[in-house]
């Protein structure tokens, strides 16, 4: 596998990622979860963290409609969220539908540029309720 | 008291679209109008702060001005760095490290068209451009979006009450000649102003102007050949939270609340005794956090509190009295003219503007992603 990025410690993130999978660390002592990879544990600073991976389901913490381009691969305008997976982390990530609203219960749907890494996108939960 | 710091003077360098400076000689007039208010001159700088003037600031602003400061500052705490720089210079000139502390900034964002809604990461695989950028959200405005939609949530703040913050701030812009927008606004003016990052849209968010200023601070010994009132420094402190927005646990808290405690403890006042607020008015909903975090509302009840009119000419809490980043200028970072605007209340010569027998003031900077604050708490 292709490293898409020149960073050791966040490698098995994008190698999970490229097989469709989320993960992130949980710390071994105070269990608490952070989605970026990191050296420590960002609450108790220790280094004892294991790699769990994401059911993929998750709740829509905020969310704003962006109206300016940002890139040639996303058309505009389009939403943007922070997903709170059940989990505990959050994740910053392109969401739909457009109209999309806060406590709205998000699933995990991997989008595949045609380069580069894959992007963790949410989808509004049909059936979800809103809380 | 003769250990106490004090602000002896204040300038602006030139604002709007400045065609006929560089940033560098912008600051270097500002400095020397400043220092001309205090009595002093360049060659008795020995400190200098300054943030956003290029790699090395310090050092290639010493060169520039012909000085070598021995006390040295450019702590990046983006727009909050100016407040910080006051608690740093403070303690700089109590511990006798330096004598006249320079605290500048100037840009040309405008006439260099420099502002960029998702400028490239400089580093490809920066944790930034692993995690963030891939979303596509456009920074800073995505971040204060996520924020205000996660306030209007919690606490059914509406987009009315953050159009108030702006209607304000054009209010007090109509007084101040020196404003870029001087039109008067109205709320519904905000409201039909065309989306950005919803719920933000173009009349929440600040100008793109160039500008900046010049302060000079000295000890009380030094402060006697001020040519106008000295402004003391009665406390100061900054703060920091997150830099990726997912690591901001309370979207609707601001490092603002623990930099202000810091501050009003060491002044030994609280909010009751502001007479004019200078907030980072970087977009609506940058104010209406400062405002609750800073104690002069409860937490989300900052939306009726602005409804109000409070921090308009006649309000109870005049507040941007420039006319703020939303309407006076807004060059990248406001936090030198927020402290200006202060000593010209303070000193009673804001004209058309001026807060009556304004004792306090307070400057509150706000920077990054609502990422750093300091607050600074300035009296007669």
């Amino acid at each position: 596998m292709t490293a898409l990025f020149d960073d050791p410690v966040t490698a098995p993130f994008w190698d999970a990622a490229q097989e469709q999978r989320l993960i992130f660390q949980r710390c071994a002592h105070c269990r608490s979860a952070q989605l970026y990879p990191r050296a420590l544990c960002r609450r108790c600073h220790r280094r004892d963290i294991e790699w769990e991976e994401a059911s993929g389901s998750g709740t829509l913490y905020s969310v704003t409609v962006v109206h300016v381009a940002v890139s040639d691969t996303i058309a505009t305008p389009h939403a943007v969220g922070i997903v709170e997976l059940e989990e505990g982390p959050r994740i910053l990530a392109p969401v739909t539908p457009i109209d999309v609203t806060i406590g709205s219960r998000m699933v995990l749907r991997w989008l595949l540029p045609p380069e580069g890494a894959p992007i963790a996108a949410f989808e509004q939960l049909e059936t979800g309720s809103h809380s | 008291m003769k250990n106490d710091v004090f602000i002896v003077g204040a300038a602006e360098t030139p604002l709007g679209e400045v065609k006929d400076h560089s940033e560098f000689s912008m600051l270097a007039l500002a400095a020397d109008e400043a220092l001309g208010e205090a009595g002093l001159s360049l060659s008795d700088v020995d400190g200098l702060l300054v943030n956003y003037m290029g790699e090395q600031g310090t050092v290639q602003v010493s060169e520039y001005l012909g000085i070598a400061p021995r006390y040295c500052d450019s702590t990046d705490l983006g727009g909050a760095a100016f407040e910080a720089f006051v608690h740093h210079a403070q303690l700089a000139l109590q511990a006798g490290e330096c004598d006249v502390a320079l605290i500048g900034f100037a840009s040309r964002q405008r006439s260099k068209r420099q502002r960029s809604s998702l400028p490239p990461p400089i580093d490809s695989s920066s944790l930034t451009a692993q995690f963030q950028t891939p979303a596509g959200l456009p920074l800073p405005i995505g971040h204060y979006a996520l924020i205000a939609a996660r306030h209007m949530h919690e606490y059914g703040t509406t987009r009315e009450q953050l159009a108030h913050v702006a209607v304000a701030a054009r209010e007090w812009a109509t007084r101040n000649p020196k404003a870029w927008e001087r039109e008067p606004l109205t709320v519904d003016d905000v409201l039909g102003s065309r989306p950005i990052c919803e719920p933000l849209h173009r009349l929440d968010c600040c100008l793109v102007t160039d500008g900046g200023g010049a302060i000079v601070l000295t000890r009380g010994d030094r402060a006697e050949d001020a040519t106008k009132p000295a402004v003391r420094i009665l406390g100061a402190a900054e703060a920091v939270s997150h830099w990726h927005i997912t690591e901001l646990d309370d979207l609707t808290t601001s490092p603002g609340a623990a930099s202000a405690r810091r501050a009003f403890e060491r002044a030994g006042i609280g909010p009751q005794d502001v007479d004019v607020l200078q907030p980072y008015d970087s977009f609506t909903i940058t104010v209406l956090i400062a405002l609750e975090d800073l104690g002069f509302c409860k937490k989300g009840e900052g939306g009726p509190f602005v409804a109000e009119g409070v921090l308009a000419p006649g309000g109870e809490l005049p507040s941007m009295t420039s006319g703020g980043g939303l309407s006076y200028n807004h060059p990248g970072a406001l936090g030198v003219q927020l402290l200006i605007e202060s000593v010209r209340q303070l000193r009673g010569e804001a004209e058309d503007r001026q807060v009556p027998d304004a004792q306090i003031a307070v400057a509150h900077g706000v920077g990054g992603m609502m990422s750093t604050a300091s607050t600074v708490v300035l009296s007669r």
